[in-house]
């Protein structure tokens, strides 16, 4: 017999309060979480740790042979309390305080090194507390210990693979706007300085190591918190993955889309609620199987109801009685009564232990029988067994009278009425002697169902089967649908790309690349253009020559002196053979260009020129004749035509004009003097007195002269002057042709000095003299009208000169294609957009001229229209225009419209966008005007000084940026007209001026370069430079500046602010200072080097990250 | 002034009565756990029969619990030094789990004599106080608890107010020091607990 543990409910309250206890442990100790996505999730995620922990320390300890006699449930929560939760909260406590943008893992790291220390030290001490339980030498305690040791270290592992898992999983899930009120909170009210300086460069000239120093901007981590900390308006367009990497955007999207992915897959598969119903279904199936058929199926004759009364069992009794008493009278009914009847009363045993075969006497006795008898004694039974021995039957014979003598006399009398009984049943069972009755059989015949003790059983366990089986197929359907997919294909891919994110990423590096150096200009270089493959550059000497930048080849040089036919010399391939006028150059230098540059060179006739360099310093190409021809240096044959001619009757002029050797007159000096020289013999006869110079010269003028007539003839083409003179020079071996050659120019000159003036004249030449030597006085010979500023497009070249001039130059073959020169004063600044010119001049006037090309073929001459209404005339000049014709297209330059003042002051700078013009002036304000029809939009006032520097959008938004001598800088909204921010920063004025669609980067004279924010108008940060090298900058993509240096150019990060390269320009001991950069291609930058262009690629190349 | 002290003393009457029922609660709950072991099976009337012998048991030791609450964070003040250590409300919970284990404990396992039971007890005790409360004073304070109280039930036990149903007075000597020192210790961190809500009160709540 086994008594079992009480239950009664009032035992229970002890239990229940542990249980109270430790859940308000748990509670309390949960509530101290913070700063995670959700908090009933961790919390449960540390209960399920704590619990999981000592799950394991059970089923470890019994795997090892420890038999538990500790009652599981009661000692559960002090288990749960040694354990504890604390380190499991320290642990997300730490996790949470790490800064917010870092990366996830990083996090976790930081926060469990952190911890650490702690963690393993309280291990260690309830490990030792655990342990000295142990030694207690008392059963249960070191049992209890046990659980406790192993659940202490189950517990510290699980909290390592578990806990750590689930929490970085809810770190990974909160939203972009906990995190920006999570890195405000934390970093309180902490805020950086709006500038970053950074550390002046080190200027080293020889040698030229890797700068030590690099520029670096002090506080780019400050940077992080700036643009985390602005965010008192969040912005959407600024993810947080621009704090992290601000180069690439891509890799925050990536992130979001990861953690984006991993919230979708939770809620699409629904394994929680899944999971959770699933548990449901098992427990209630346990609750059932428990409840149900464990205590039916088993033999549960000591596991009775505690709490059934005696009375029942004398019930019982009594009933057993009954049915002998029942079974004996219904002897003549139905023998299927009898038997239901007995079974009936054999259902009526309800709570009576059913399935005996035999019951022993004992078995019939009160539950309350045993525990009274012991409680005598004041032994408990409580969870005891007693075990009754069966009686050992020993056989004696005893005669019945004996028997019944030796009884109780009361019994005596019951038993001889029951024999009587007997006697007469035995009678009467004679009568009916088709059934032997025999109440014990008749009792022993019941209905025995196999393994069953009854009926109700029987029924009750079919039942349940049949439900059991019910339910299975439905927890296997409903397991089959979570578990597998519909489709396969739609998961493999998620698994696949998931790995595949987790790649190490790639990023963007701008390589570097040694600069293409275009060298060829003699001077300075003064203003560069680029459209595209092509580049053009003018000099201070007024070359413009035409490059194209992939290759560094000179495609043009466009020499433009006074004297018209040198200039039009195409380029054959080299840069620097031709170089008409050069008197600096000298022949060493020739050869030393020629060698360094490469290119296709038509050497032969290079080689031609450079056997007679200094023939080709006075060539006939020139105002003046070249009179080297006339060099003799043989001075006895001179003597002897002297003496000749004094016999003639020169001799009178010999005094006054000492006969000088002739010689080479250097053309440029002479020129006044041969003039006046040569006038002088024209007017007096030739009978006078003085040296006769016609007979000596004269053939040398004819020949200029008539050359200058052939050229005027015909069209100014190249192939038709270029072929006389140096194919005949080369040709050419007697001086008597070089005379014929000359004097056909002398002829010619003298013809046009027969007319009077050199300046003005019908002939062709004449009128270029004319117009180009206007400024003849002006300027220094052999120099050309400075450009002030170039255009191109489309293989035209505009270049806009001090004297006001327009010219059309064609940028393949060097020709001039038209000029426009009406007004005096410089063009300051041009735009050549499509076939308008616009150009503002330092009167403050704009022009917007149209140029038109015909398509007439010929070589007409040339028909002088005056082109559009004349205005303003200062000067006797008959031809605004000048058209030229070349082999295809004839295309003049007219003017459409002008605006006389649309500026008081000079117009310092013009561009031109989506079919605005913008001006900007030193009168403080900018004016935008309409491409068509040259209307007047708006007037932006705001400056308080000159505008010096602009830039145009060139994509929607429209907006320009100006700035001005003060140092501001301006956005202007062209659509409205309006100031939409005022930018300072700047100390000095502003050199120059770029936008990219979210900064405005300027640079001013105070050697600094500012970035502002576009968007919001405020300084980012800016980087300090060394004197002199803010003059100009330019980007290249929307993260990266270009900015010139002293003989380098320096390569930033815009979004950091941090400096990425120095590219060298140039490696020899002039440091010259970077004047003008410009950005094509958005990868290649050209910039303006002294005297040379450098060409400087920027190739961005995706590279895998460290 | 005066209203100072007017709510410093309902602060104080308030805590007072929050000690009181959970002490009269912890007796109850325990005495329980004791008188099953002793009464071989529960008749359900057990908690009628208990209540009516002695009744006044759990209203005793809530009075006594408030005192001693009361009296733990008044110590800190007086001695100065500000207990510092664990002042969070897990950390009692987890003190009042291990007390109740403790009375469990004694109540349920089998010791082989009362020399064992009581220096296991002793040790839980000590370790108890060890881990929740490691202040000089605490400790001090709890001894004095312990063998107050023992005293006063020698002296309500020889004056035949209360009876034990167990006959081995030894036995009983043996674990109620421990109980009552542990209890002490328990009651004195709720009571350090509740005094952090104290707005007029010297400590700063941390």
């Amino acid at each position: 017999m086994h008594f079992k543990e009480e239950f009664s409910i009032i035992e229970l309250v002890p239990l229940l309060a542990t249980y109270l206890i430790l859940f308000l442990y748990i509670s309390f100790s949960v509530s101290k979480i913070e700063f995670v996505k959700s908090k009933w999730g961790l919390a449960l995620a540390a209960v399920m740790t704590v619990i999981a922990s000592l799950l394991m320390s059970i089923g470890l300890c019994t795997l090892f042979g420890l038999t538990p006699t500790l009652n599981g449930g009661e000692i559960f929560p002090y288990l749960v309390v040694i354990v504890g939760l604390e380190n499991i909260l320290v642990l997300t406590k730490s996790v949470v305080s790490t800064p917010v943008h870092l990366d996830v893992n990083i996090r976790i790291a930081q926060g469990l090194s952190k911890e650490g220390w702690s963690i393993t030290k309280n291990l260690l001490t309830e490990l030792a507390i655990a342990c000295a339980g142990y030694f207690t030498f008392v059963p249960a305690i070191q049992e209890f210990c046990m659980f406790a040791l192993v659940g202490l270290l189950s517990d510290f592992s699980l909290q390592m693979w578990f806990f750590a898992t689930v929490l970085s999983i809810d770190i990974r899930r909160i939203e972009l706007s906990d995190l920006q009120r999570q890195s405000d909170r934390q970093q309180g009210h902490k805020t950086d300085t709006a500038t970053i300086q950074s550390e002046t460069l080190t200027n080293q000239t020889l040698p030229r190591p890797p700068p030590t120093r690099l520029p670096r901007s002090k506080s780019a981590p400050g940077l992080h918190h700036l643009v985390s900390q602005q965010p008192r308006l969040v912005t959407p367009e600024r993810p947080p993955a621009s704090v992290e990497s601000g180069e690439h955007p891509n890799q925050g999207l990536l992130r979001a889309q990861k953690r984006l992915k991993f919230v979708f897959f939770w809620a699409r598969t629904r394994i929680v609620q899944r999971f959770i119903m699933l548990c449901t279904v098992v427990w209630i199936a346990l609750i059932v199987y428990n409840t149900g058929l464990v205590d039916q199926l088993t033999n549960a004759t000591t596991s009775r109801q505690p709490l059934m009364s005696p009375s029942d069992n004398k019930d019982s009794l009594r009933s057993l009685q009954d049915g002998l008493q029942t079974q004996a009278d219904s002897l003549r009914k139905n023998h299927d009564l009898d038997l239901e009847r007995k079974s009936d009363t054999f259902w009526n045993f309800d709570g009576e232990t059913e399935g005996r075969e035999q019951k022993e006497p004992w078995q019939d006795l009160s539950f309350r029988h045993w525990p009274k008898l012991f409680g005598c004694y004041n032994i408990t039974l409580a969870g005891r067994y007693i075990s009754i021995l069966p009686p050992i039957l020993l056989s004696l014979v005893v005669p019945p009278e004996e028997a019944m003598a030796m009884r109780h006399h009361s019994e005596q009398q019951e038993h001889a009425q029951k024999l009587q009984y007997f006697m007469e049943s035995q009678v009467s069972s004679h009568i009916h002697d088709d059934m032997t009755f025999d109440p014990l059989l008749a009792m022993n015949k019941t209905v025995r169902l196999p393994f069953f003790s009854s009926k109700r059983e029987y029924y009750l366990t079919i039942g349940l089967a049949v439900l059991s089986g019910a339910f299975l197929v439905v927890i296997l359907m409903v397991l089959y649908k979570c578990v597998c997919p519909r489709d396969y294909g739609r998961w493999a891919p998620e698994g696949r790309r998931l790995k595949v994110v987790d790649d190490p990423y790639y990023i963007r590096q701008i390589s570097d690349s040694v600069p293409l150096v275009l060298r060829g200009h003699t001077q300075d270089v003064e203003c560069m253009c680029s459209d595209g493959p092509t580049l053009v550059s003018s000099c201070l000497l007024g070359d413009i020559r035409v490059w194209d930048a992939n290759s560094g080849d000179c495609l043009t040089h466009i020499s433009r002196r006074i004297t018209p036919s040198s200039t039009r010399q195409p380029c054959y391939g080299g840069n620097e053979q031709y170089d008409a006028w050069s008197p600096q150059q000298s022949p060493p230098d020739l050869q030393y260009h020629h060698l360094t540059h490469r290119g296709r060179c038509q050497r032969s006739l290079s080689d031609s020129q450079d056997q007679r360099p200094k023939r080709r310093k006075s060539d006939l190409f020139t105002n003046l004749p070249n009179l080297t021809g006339s060099i003799d240096t043989n001075f006895v044959q001179l003597e002897k035509e002297r003496k000749r001619e004094t016999l003639n009757g020169f001799h009178h002029v010999q005094g006054s004009q000492p006969p000088s050797p002739p010689q080479p007159p250097p053309a440029t000096e002479s020129r006044p003097q041969q003039v006046e020289t040569k006038s002088s013999p024209q007017d007096i006869p030739s009978s006078s007195p003085g040296y006769d110079f016609r007979s000596r010269f004269d053939t040398y003028y004819h020949e200029h002269a008539s050359l200058y007539r052939r050229t005027s003839k015909g069209c100014s083409s190249p192939d038709m002057l270029v072929p006389p003179s140096p194919e005949q020079m080369l040709n050419a071996s007697s001086s008597s042709e070089r005379s014929l050659l000359s004097s056909g120019s002398a002829a010619e000159l003298r013809r046009m000095s027969s007319t009077g003036e050199l300046s003005r004249h019908d002939s062709l030449a004449g009128l270029y003299d004319s117009v180009f030597g206007e400024s003849y006085g002006t300027e220094e010979e052999g120099v050309a009208t400075p450009i002030w500023c170039l255009g191109c497009h489309d293989n035209l070249v505009v270049a806009g000169c001090s004297n006001g001039r327009i010219e059309v130059w064609d940028g393949l073959t060097g020709s001039l294609k038209c000029y426009y020169h009406e007004f005096a004063e410089g063009v300051t600044a041009l735009c050549f957009v499509n076939n308008r010119i616009v150009a503002s001049r330092l009167d403050g006037s704009l022009d917007f001229l149209i140029m038109e090309a015909r398509g007439v073929v010929s070589a007409s001459p040339p028909s002088m229209v005056p082109a559009g209404p004349v205005r303003g005339h200062r000067r006797n000049q008959s031809y605004d225009s000048f058209i030229a014709t070349s082999s295809d297209t004839v295309c003049c330059v007219r003017l459409a419209q002008r605006v006389p003042h649309a500026h008081q002051q000079p117009i310092n700078v013009l561009q031109c966008s989506a079919g605005r013009v913008v001006t900007g002036s030193q009168d403080h304000t900018l004016k935008v005007y309409r491409l068509e029809d040259a209307l007047c939009l708006y007037t932006l006032h705001g400056h308080t000084n000159g505008v010096t520097a602009l830039h145009l959008d060139k994509t929607p938004p429209l907006a320009a940026a100006s700035g001005s001598l003060d140092g501001d800088v301006r956005l202007w909204d062209m659509l409205t007209g309006s100031c939409v921010h005022h930018l300072t920063g700047h100390e000095a004025g502003i050199l120059s001026l770029t936008c990219t669609a979210t900064h405005v980067l300027s640079s001013g004279q105070d050697d600094r370069i500012c970035v502002w924010d576009r968007s919001r108008g405020a300084l980012l940060y800016s980087i300090q430079q060394d004197v002199g090298c803010s003059s100009t900058i330019g980007v290249l993509n929307s993260s990266l500046l270009v900015s010139g240096g002293q003989g380098c150019l320096y390569l930033w990060n815009i979004l950091r602010g941090e400096h990425l390269r120095t590219v060298l320009l140039g490696d020899n001991d002039q440091s010259q200072f970077v004047r003008q950069v410009q950005v094509i291609y958005a990868s290649s930058v050209i910039c303006n080097y002294g005297n040379q262009l450098q060409v400087v690629h920027f190739p961005s190349v995706l590279e895998k990250a460290e | 002034m005066v209203a100072a002290r007017v709510l410093k003393g309902l602060h104080v009457l308030m805590r007072g009565s929050v000690l009181f029922m959970v002490g009269g609660l912890l007796t109850i709950v325990l005495n329980l756990l004791q008188v099953q072991r002793k009464v071989t099976l529960f008749p359900p009337e057990v908690m009628i029969t208990m209540f009516q012998s002695a009744w006044w048991v759990p209203p005793a030791c809530g009075a006594g619990a408030a005192i001693i609450g009361l009296m733990y964070p008044c110590l800190d003040n007086k001695l100065g030094e500000p207990h510092r250590f664990q002042r969070e409300w897990s950390s009692v919970m987890r003190c009042v789990a291990v007390f109740v284990g403790i009375n469990h404990a004694s109540a349920k396992i089998n010791f082989d004599n009362n020399m064992q039971l009581s220096l296991t007890l002793a040790a839980m005790s000590i370790g108890m106080w060890w881990l929740f409360d490691r202040s000089r004073s605490g400790f001090g304070l709890g001894v004095l608890i312990a063998v107050l109280a023992t005293f006063v039930t020698q002296l309500l036990v020889y004056h035949g107010v209360y009876r034990y149903t167990e006959p081995d007075f030894l036995y009983v000597r043996s674990w109620l020091p421990c109980i009552f020192f542990s209890g002490g210790v328990t009651m004195g961190n709720i009571g350090r607990q509740l005094a952090l809500y104290d707005p007029t009160n010297k400590e700063k709540v941390e």
